[in-house]
């Protein structure tokens, strides 16, 4: 097995760790379906890498063209965009002008998503995984809008966000990461990709614990 | 021969229609009627992956573990949403119905690759298709059902979360997809008993427990 293989299985198993320590306290009724979709989130970052390595030991294909894979890190960010905005972030922004500073500060890690994509445009990696990385970063930039926001936002009314912003500091960290590893592969700099999927590894191991002692906080 | 899935589809799912008129109550009917929904929606999704596979230069292996995933997924949400659009959006009908229409998807399935593959199936080819295919579909289905029992109920988590158990899905069916046509077969019938192990020992304890209550 070859750095790249061993990298998905790492991604794959650490996900995998993530997704087991939620899935026996969250995944069945009448348990807060915040923690539920960040569980499930975890699950679609290990069916993803879970998905690449297959291809890789079965002799596939996966640079250069658009397969599945990268779909789990979308899955992954479209949970934890469901969670925050379908469920928590009503309880922190009503709507009103007096929040509008921090939806601009928080419009600033689109703007930052989206500059990183054009780097990835400029590059000589192939249409077909600069149409990949399109995908990915669109569902980077709008879960990281909400990540942001939920970091920067005060929380005086519920105290719900505010227990949960070392999980969205960790969810930021690992969107930069996603976006890293875009940039790397677009340019060629494979040399640097261990560090950052270690970096993503450790992550997706944390983001349950962290995100569980935060639900315990606001829910006792 | 030509109009394979068609003649199958005849065979299989229409002699269930009579049974639906048959059937007492309106659960049964409607699991029945989205069972043969799913073996309906299969037989279309038959000429969408040939049309697919034009489309791709004839690449069988990359379309079949990339892009049929995501055609065969989509199409077995269209009957479950139009469903929760116009009928009901009650969780504990849609997911039953979704798992449904999947094992009706599945069952269509299988009786092609067995016409294909004539020769060379077995009973372990059949019990395998059975753990592997069908129950793939079922928790495919039932786990969008899920998220479209949202429609009605909450709108955000509807859109945002149908679409991301979509996603799950796709790369649920994909990487089962990868694994049935590798040397590593056996895993890809794994992959979805290690999916129904915990449900049904939940399942189970939850109807223990209920069974405790009333006794």
């Amino acid at each position: 097995m070859n750095t790249f293989v061993l990298l998905q299985l790492a991604a794959a198993v650490s996900a995998c760790l993530g997704f087991l320590s939620g899935a026996t306290k969250y995944l069945r009724p009448h348990k807060p379906l915040y923690a539920s979709m960040i569980v499930l989130g975890t699950a679609c970052i290990m069916l993803g890498h879970g998905y690449t390595f297959m291809r890789m030991i079965t002799g596939l294909p996966v640079r250069g063209i658009f397969h599945v894979g990268c779909l789990g890190t979308v899955g992954a960010f479209a949970f934890f965009f469901s969670s925050n905005y379908g469920q928590i972030d009503s309880l922190v922004d009503d709507g009103s002008n007096s929040f509008m500073k921090y939806r601009a500060l928080a419009f600033l890690s689109v703007i930052l998503t989206a500059g990183l994509y054009i780097l990835i445009l400029l590059s000589p990696a192939s249409n077909a995984e600069k149409f990949t990385d399109g995908i990915v970063t669109l569902s980077v930039a709008a879960a990281g809008y909400f990540h942001l926001k939920h970091i920067i936002i005060p929380d005086i009314d519920y105290g719900v966000v505010k227990c949960l912003r070392l999980f969205n500091v960790l969810a930021l960290i690992y969107a930069v990461m996603c976006m890293a590893e875009m940039l790397i592969s677009a340019y060629g700099r494979n040399d640097l990709l261990p560090a950052v999927v270690i970096i993503r590894c450790i992550l997706s191991v944390l983001f349950v614990p962290v995100m569980d002692k935060g639900v315990r906080k606001w829910s006792t | 021969m030509e109009h394979m899935t068609t003649v199958l589809f005849i065979c299989i799912a229409l002699p269930m229609l009579p049974m639906i008129l048959i059937f007492p109550d309106k659960r049964s009917r409607l699991f029945l009627g989205f069972m043969i929904t799913g073996a309906l929606i299969c037989h279309i999704a038959g000429d969408v992956n040939t049309y697919l596979l034009g489309l791709f230069d004839g690449d069988m292996m990359y379309v079949t573990t990339t892009i049929t995933p995501i055609s065969e997924e989509l199409l077995k949400t269209l009957p479950v949403l139009f469903y929760a659009a116009v009928c009901s959006d009650d969780r504990d009908i849609l997911i039953p119905i979704a798992f449904a229409e999947g094992i009706g998807f599945a069952i269509l399935e299988n009786s092609v690759i067995l016409i294909q593959n004539l020769n060379s199936v077995s009973l372990e080819w059949a019990l395998a298709r059975v753990i592997g295919a069908a129950l793939m579909h079922g928790a495919c289905t039932a786990a969008i059902g899920m998220g479209i029992s949202f429609i009605r109920k909450r709108r955000k988590l509807f859109f945002c979360g149908t679409f991301s158990l979509l996603i799950a899905a796709f790369i649920f069916h994909a990487s089962f997809n990868v694994l049935v046509q590798s040397e590593y077969s056996p895993a890809a019938f794994v992959m979805p008993a290690a999916v129904y192990v915990p449900l049904t020992v939940n399942a189970v304890r939850r109807w223990k427990g209920t069974s405790e209550k009333t006794g």
